[in-house]
């Protein structure tokens, strides 16, 4: 069946739904395909989870709004977070990015074809140098480091770069060249180790390969059927679909849960592009 | 000034699709897609853009804002939220805001309503707590949509009474002091309702410089569509936005304004026209045939008659495009309806073209309609109105559960309920066993649920040792969590954990229950926001009384379920079955609609809210302005009229009438819509050669 026919109008392709793909074809099919819902816990102690997922929503804000220009005194956290307010404070002196020429783009949406479906993007922040380069910043509220090879491998690594030369040529001009786009993930709770992924020209194919056997393979699949269940059982203690595929009982370890961050958006698929408007009355 | 298009026509002549290769004419010309503004009045109503923009074939680059006011206004004050706090009168600017639904509202609301009714002060008029909280929002939302201070509400609704005599001003009074002491408590905890968010965006946002530089430099090309649904704030907005634009397209429906119960000021919108270099007026249908559009001034007329052009009917025959059944009693209505349906679909058109409409939808038409369009294999998708949370079975059963789980509330459920509960948590033990094992293990005001080994062994045999063992891990499970967690997690971790480690288990009866996923994934959603919204911070002692609170509310049936049917639910290939306002603000285009009570007067008549008033509260409507009873039939006639003439100008094909001539309730029928279609038939046989 043709992907348009399974999956719901409108859906948009997203490194979240395409990883989750990867890690658990079967999750797709529940999530995207069928779009269950499963209220199990994801992870324990939630409340921990929680309170992770609210710090680094509030960095990701602290940043947007200074890039903005919104001046750091007026917005800078209280007191009562030590840890938000260490990280804002590596923030403010992360040079690098401070110093870098450029117009500034925080929270910027791209969207794009993807062989034959529509892809989007979420970047945290983009900084244009006309004619000379496009840097993608991506800020990882993690506790540690993640590893490049991990990062290399994460279909937000491969979808980024590959949308950012698909579609940004026509946003910032025909001057773009892979080659001159780059994509940095810092952590701010490690902010001297920045992990910095280049493209290029044969990078961009083969991203663009991968990408595009992903999506024939997802195409092939009979959406009646049951799709294969991941050989990973480990990542069925952090899927909150654990019940449903008959895979345990209790969600795993917040401290033993890889995916942390990635999992913000994971839930949804279809572009939901204003989701409080109805609520006027 | 930038160049200004106004378009204005009736549904169905092509203005959205206009817009929408407006839209791609300027990307084609260089614009940037975060360049654009697509402004629409409902989420709904913007999903044409949304198909349109996430189409494969739509040019890349970066993604196009399609909003509602509302929807601006909060993606807005989130971000410069530091600029605004203090200025807009927030006790606490440090803290972030938090934003809350018609729902989350209704936390707070919940508690000054109660209060406010034990001294008696709404005791004068019949009304529950539920109508209350929501008629002091609807009250709110339309003083900041029209943009009026909140002391001009209630002077406008008590100046409408004129002389008569009513018990209804300290009513009002009293509403507006509730709205008041609500409106403090979120000044205080940086909480922002939809009235608040709109008055903070158009009275300190719009005005603070960087903010208004932000927003002048980023978005170059307003499209504004079904301008006729807006609110006076967004024109308000549309008319400051324009002068630092490059080009605007606005789009306007002649007989829209369907929305004005809610606060839409359709006359008002439509003089931005004033403003446009340009303005073209579009009248050849796209859609509906000639003979429906000849049907549909014929019965515009018949309403308002100087409303529309002259009757074309004369030129058409009504059979063409009407089929009017009646039936004795209401069920045979819906048998009619069924079998009408049922035809179609066997003759090969896709049930997602009818959809089937009534004034109000009540949950047993809805049922009698899904099961029986069920039986013939015909998928329905149901719009339902919020109803309370308690009214769902599976999440009866979480409740239950709740209070078992919590004994020292001292909360003992019904018997039957325990056996309901029991019987849909567990696989394979039907509702005889179910209450056969309730009575024995159950005892109200008994701390524990007894264990299935102590029952006799017969009885044992009759509810089977299968169920007996699923029973025993529940109650393991309720136990272990009244000795190490009762009291030490939120509500929606309760519920989260219950669902997930016994009743959505394979042998448990959610396991593959996608109904029970998505109804007690509400659930959670909604304990999840009470607690956020009323803890922020998660500083409480224990969470036992916030489970308590949460548990007291639903049960009084004050919290609702918000049933958003999504664009999923809406493109499968299924009958729609909508309230016709609803059906109205999908802007949905089908081949057949069916038309169902004909005979009711509810077609007619406005919502039922004591508290409020659409019209008087209009910022169009002048202050002290007394409201008669020519001017109620003039509305009532005037929202008929552009109801229908808004179903018909959406239906390609044809329209089956039907009428019950003892309505659901019993009593005979005879509303102004059963006149008027009398009437047209009378007119059509007349012209027939
Ligand atoms: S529980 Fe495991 S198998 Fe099932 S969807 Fe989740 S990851 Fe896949």
């Amino acid at each position: 069946m043709a992907i348009e026919m399974m999956l719901p109008e409108g859906f948009t392709f997203s490194q979240a739904n395409l990883q989750d793909y990867i890690d658990c074809p079967r999750r797709f099919q529940l999530r995207y395909v069928q779009g269950q819902q499963w209220p199990a816990m994801v992870t324990e102690p939630q409340s921990e989870y929680e309170t992770f997922k609210r710090r680094g929503a509030q960095f990701h804000r602290l940043v947007e709004r200074h890039q903005l220009g919104l001046p750091a005194a007026e917005i800078a956290p209280g007191p009562d977070d030590l840890l938000l307010s260490a990280w804002w404070d590596a923030y403010l002196g992360f040079e690098k990015l401070h110093m870098l020429p450029g117009a500034r783009f925080p929270e910027l949406h791209l969207s794009a074809e993807l062989f034959g479906a529509r892809a989007m993007a979420v970047l945290d922040l983009v900084v244009v140098e006309p004619g000379a380069r496009v840097t993608i910043f991506d800020w990882k509220t993690h506790w540690h480091v993640l590893r490049r090879d991990w990062l290399a491998s994460r279909m937000q690594t491969v979808l980024y770069l590959y949308l950012a030369v698909a579609a940004g040529p026509g946003m910032w001009g025909d001057w773009l060249e892979p080659e001159m786009i780059s994509m940095i993930y810092w952590f701010p709770a490690e902010p001297d180790s920045p992990v910095t992924f280049t493209c290029s020209r044969q990078q961009h194919q083969e991203h663009g390969a991968r990408l595009e056997r992903l999506l024939q393979e997802i195409r092939g699949r009979a959406a009646e059927r049951v799709w294969p269940l991941t050989a990973e059982v480990r990542r069925c203690e952090h899927c909150q679909f654990r019940s449903r595929c008959g895979r345990g009982t209790v969600a795993g370890a917040f401290d033993e849960f890889e995916g942390g961050e990635d999992l913000w958006d994971a839930v949804g698929g279809v572009l939901d592009f204003e989701d409080v408007g109805e609520v006027g009355f | 000034m930038p160049f200004t298009r106004f378009i204005e026509g009736p549904a169905g002549v092509g203005k959205t699709t206009r817009a929408i290769q407006h839209v791609r004419d300027l990307l084609d010309a260089g614009a940037r897609g975060d360049e654009m503004l697509v402004l629409v009045p409902q989420r709904a109503l913007g999903w044409p853009y949304a198909r349109a923009f996430t189409d494969p074939a739509w040019p890349s680059g970066t993604s196009i804002d399609v909003v509602t006011l509302g929807g601006l206004a909060r993606r807005s004050l989130e971000t410069f939220w530091p600029l605004v706090a203090e200025r807009a009168g927030f006790a606490q600017p440090g803290l972030d805001p938090l934003f809350l639904t018609v729902e989350t509202a209704q936390y707070f609301m919940a508690r000054l309503v109660l209060d406010a009714q034990r001294t008696g002060v709404f005791d004068s008029i019949s009304i529950s707590p539920f109508a209350i909280m929501r008629q002091t929002l609807d009250n709110l939302s339309k003083a900041a949509v029209s943009q009026l201070p909140l002391d001009e509400v209630a002077d406008r609704l008590i100046a409408a009474w004129g002389d008569r005599h009513s018990s209804r001003p300290p009513v009002y009074r009293a509403c507006l002091d509730v709205a008041r002491q609500f409106r403090e408590h979120c000044l205080h905890y940086s909480l922002l309702d939809f009235s608040l968010q709109i008055e903070v965006f158009t009275r300190t946002l719009l005005s603070e410089p960087l903010y208004v530089r932000y927003l002048r430099s980023h978005y170059r090309h307003l499209v504004a569509d079904n301008l006729d649904e807006e609110f006076s704030a967004v024109g308000d907005f549309i008319r400051w936005l324009l002068p630092g634009l490059e080009s605007a397209l606005l789009l306007y429906d002649t007989d829209g304004g369907v929305r004005r119960f809610l606060g839409a000021a359709p006359a008002e919108m439509r003089t931005l026209a004033e403003l446009a270099d340009e303005r073209e007026e579009w009248r050849e249908p796209v859609v509906a045939p000639p003979e429906m559009v000849s049907f549909a001034e014929a019965l515009s007329s018949a309403i308002v008659p100087q409303a529309a052009a002259p009757a074309a009917l004369a030129a058409v025959s009504l059979d063409q495009v009407l089929t009017v059944h009646s039936a004795r009693f209401f069920p045979q209505m819906v048998d009619w309806a069924v079998a009408g349906i049922a035809g179609l679909v066997q003759a090969g058109v896709p049930p997602r073209e009818i959809v089937i409409v009534a004034p109000f939808m009540s949950d047993s038409l809805r049922f009698a309609l899904t099961t029986r369009l069920d039986e013939h294999g015909i998928a329905t998708v149901s719009h339902r109105p919020s109803r309370a949370l308690r009214e769902e079975p599976q999440a009866r059963v979480m409740l239950t559960w709740m209070a078992l789980a919590h004994p020292h509330w001292g909360i003992a459920p019904p018997v039957q309920d325990v056996a309901d509960a029991l019987s849909r948590s567990i696989a394979g033990l039907d509702p005889v066993r179910a209450w056969l094992l309730a009575q024995i293990v159950y005892r109200p005001g008994q701390p524990e649920l007894g264990s299935f080994d102590r029952i006799q062994s017969a009885t044992q045999q009759r509810i089977t040792y299968v169920a007996g063992k699923r029973y025993e891990r529940l109650r393991a499970w309720l136990d272990a969590y009244r000795q190490t967690d009762s009291g030490d997690i939120p509500p929606d971790h309760f519920f989260s954990r219950l669902f997930g480690e016994v009743l959505s288990q394979p042998d448990f009866g959610f396991h593959s229950d996608a109904e029970a996923g998505r109804i007690i994934a509400e659930l959670v959603a909604s304990a999840r926001k009470f607690r956020q919204t009323l803890y922020p911070d998660g500083a409480v002692d224990g969470w036992d009384d916030v489970l308590r609170d949460y548990f007291t509310l639903v049960q009084q049936g004050l919290l609702a379920a918000l049933y958003l049917t999504s664009w999923r639910d809406e493109q499968q290939d299924a009958v729609f079955l909508a309230p016709a306002y609803t059906f109205l603000m999908r802007n949905r285009w089908v081949d057949y609609q069916f038309w169902l009570d004909v005979g009711s007067s509810t077609w007619w008549e406005r919502l039922e809210q004591p508290l409020t008033h659409p019209y008087v509260l209009a910022r169009e409507c002048p202050p002290g302005q007394v409201w008669t009873d020519q001017m109620e039939v003039a509305a009532r006639d005037d929202a008929l009229r552009r109801l229908l003439l808004g179903l018909l100008r959406r239906c390609r094909r044809h329209v089956y009438a039907a009428i019950a001539e003892l309505g659901e309730q019993g009593y005979e029928q005879r509303g102004p819509l059963l006149r008027i279609l009398q009437q047209l038939r009378q007119a059509s046989l007349g012209t027939q050669p």
